[in-house]
């Protein structure tokens, strides 16, 4: 975590030397977009951690291990696709959800599904922005040939992890 | 449904600041914002029931306890997110929308292909940045496949989400098994999408036409 930071804070501070330092680019619009975006986090990730520890805390562990976890198989990584497809909202509403069932016993390949269903097929993203947007009959297409794709990701984690053995 | 394929350019066309401006004004995204604030609301909802129904169940001190985990969790993953929010912000600003667009637009084949997802896994932001450019791209001559694979590298290999989200949340086991297996995953819905549908596809440009 603390590697990772420091990684992350010098990537910006040589992004930000860049910008500040290339004549047009405007760093106040950088600024602006952190802004934005940070609003609209600000209030939503605490309130995403905290439901989810809650529910978490409600839903016994069987249930959740039973449906997704480790032992669920290609079956729990279908579920989790078709769960992980009807998540609502960015990455600091779904990610808690995510950990929070990492604790309660849902299994990692089921996961790398369910975020995969979450960003490829995204419900939620589909009425907001790309039926409006791209039309009935790009969203057709895109979903039609992104169907396979979350329970190909669990598969193809569930090999890379037995086949690289650091798993438990 | 009032989309945009194949019809006069919008207001933000090739303008990332403009759109930026379009964005906050246009009839559908006061919808969307709207749409945002409800669901704060709703996230409050679920927390404050479920928080209700712990102590119900569990007792005050399984409420204490889910607090003070929420608490640790969040003080650890803000410093990453402040540095992400501001990564994305750079990011935007030294890499204008209409530059992926005039590139990508042209290419083609498995290279077409390629491109789209590397160029898709390194836009960041939300889908307010990320369909902009995927109609730009239609206007530049991209191939439905190269759409597709564009979209879905963007939402599922995103670096921006990896640097910003993912590190934050995650252990490194898990992100880099995660990331690995969806790398080839835009390429798939690419080739799917131009093996199955680029006909349907492009009868349907032709019939606007």
């Amino acid at each position: 975590m603390l590697i990772s930071g420091i990684f992350l804070w010098s990537i910006v501070i040589v992004l930000s030397v860049i910008v500040l330092r290339k004549p047009g680019a405007n760093y106040r619009r950088a600024l602006q977009t952190f802004t934005t975006q940070g609003r609209r986090v600000a209030v939503r990730m605490p309130l995403a951690l905290l439901a989810a520890g809650f529910i978490a805390v409600l839903v016994p562990q069987e249930v959740i291990g039973g449906l997704i976890g480790g032992a669920s198989g290609f079956q729990g990584i279908v579920t989790s696709s078709i769960l992980g497809s009807f998540i609502p909202g960015g990455p600091f509403v779904t990610f808690p959800f995510v950990i929070a069932l990492k604790n309660y016993g849902a299994g990692d390949p089921q996961m790398v599904a369910f975020i995969a269903a979450w960003s490829v097929i995204a419900v939620h993203r589909a009425i907001a922005w790309e039926l409006p947007l791209m039309g009935p009959r790009f969203w057709f297409i895109r979903f039609a040939s992104s169907a396979v794709l979350p329970p190909l990701a669990g598969v193809l984690a569930a090999l890379l992890w037995a086949a690289f053995g650091s798993h438990t | 449904m009032n989309h945009v394929l194949g019809k006069p350019a919008p207001s933000g066309e090739g303008n990332p600041s403009a759109a930026k401006k379009s964005r906050s004004s246009g009839p559908k995204v006061t919808g969307f914002r709207r749409f945002v604030a409800v669901d704060t609301l709703i996230l409050l909802a679920i927390a404050l029931s479920a928080g209700i129904a712990v102590w119900y169940f569990k007792g005050i001190g399984a409420v204490e306890e889910a607090v003070y985990a929420d608490l640790r969790l969040v003080l650890q993953i803000v410093p990453m997110i402040v540095a992400g929010l501001l990564l994305a912000g750079l990011v935007e600003v030294l890499v204008p929308r209409e530059f992926v667009a005039r590139w990508l637009g042209t290419s083609s084949g498995f290279r077409g292909l390629l491109l789209a997802t590397v160029a898709g896994a390194m836009t960041p932001g939300g889908p307010f940045s990320s369909f902009p450019i995927v109609l730009a791209l239609h206007r530049a001559g991209a191939d439905i496949g190269t759409m597709v694979a564009f979209v879905t590298a963007w939402s599922v290999i995103g670096i921006n989400r990896l640097l910003v989200w993912e590190i934050a949340f995650f252990d490194s086991d898990f992100l880099i098994v995660r990331f690995i297996s969806s790398i080839p995953l835009p390429i798939i819905a690419g080739l799917i999408a131009r093996g199955l549908f680029a006909r349907m596809w492009e009868r349907a440009e032709q019939a606007k036409n």
